[in-house]
């Protein structure tokens, strides 16, 4: 089981966003701190509704927040 | 740690400490034969039933206990107590295991069981797969949780 293919800049964008921290975001779409952490590790992927959520909380479009890394065939 | 991640750590203890407790009690009835003769498994079963609201009480004070010393150890900085998708997933990982960890403990008891074993013999490796595919679930999940998902 590998790592999910999709790839993200939350971490930048927090920054970027008056240093947003991992909580603030976490409590912005209502997950736990913990899940932001695994999606910024991409050790999880968020749901199509979880990742818009995030995409909402910094006012960006969704391909900008995160990136499909098609697998090599 | 996450509020389920915590909530997974005090089930596996429980358990454990539940089997352990409970288990040595039906080993030393069972060796002692008071599970034999015609109320034997009337016995046995009444015995199952008394311990399974002790262990759910047992779990319902270690998931306080745990939170309120966790919230004193973190001074109460990261004290969520929420349920997310990814809790979701990792609980449906958890319980994928659980199911295929017991259902092949039930299949090996029918097959011991067709075989010659007592019922009593059965019914014990029952009750042995239903806490190892517990245990089984609870590890599974805090794999997940300790990798990230």
């Amino acid at each position: 089981m590998g790592a999910p293919p999709i790839s993200n800049t939350i971490r930048r964008l927090r920054f970027e966003t008056g240093e947003m921290t991992q909580k603030g975001l976490a409590e912005a779409v209502g997950v736990t701190r913990q899940t932001i952490v695994a999606i910024e590790n991409a050790k999880y992927s968020p749901t199509l509704e979880l990742a818009f959520k995030i995409a909402k909380a910094f006012g960006k479009p969704l391909e900008e927040v995160f990136q499909y890394d098609a697998p090599e065939d | 740690m996450a509020f389920e991640e915590r909530n997974t750590w005090t089930y596996l203890v429980i358990s454990l400490i539940v089997m352990l407790i409970f288990g040595t009690r039906i080993y030393d009835a069972t060796v002692a034969g008071l599970f034999d003769g015609p109320d034997g498994l009337r016995t046995w079963a009444r015995t199952v039933l008394t311990y399974i609201p002790i262990a759910i009480v047992m779990v319902i004070i270690g998931v306080i206990m745990l939170n309120i010393l966790y919230g004193i150890a973190t001074g109460g900085d990261d004290l969520t107590m929420k349920e997310d998708e990814r809790d979701r997933h990792i609980g449906l990982r958890g319980m994928r295991v659980t199911g295929a960890v017991f259902s092949t403990g039930w299949i090996i008891a029918v097959i011991l069981l067709a075989l010659g074993s007592s019922a009593l013999q059965a019914l014990n490796l029952m009750l042995i797969a239903a806490w190892f595919s517990d245990v089984a679930g609870n590890l599974v999940k805090l794999f997940f949780y300790r990798r990230g998902y």
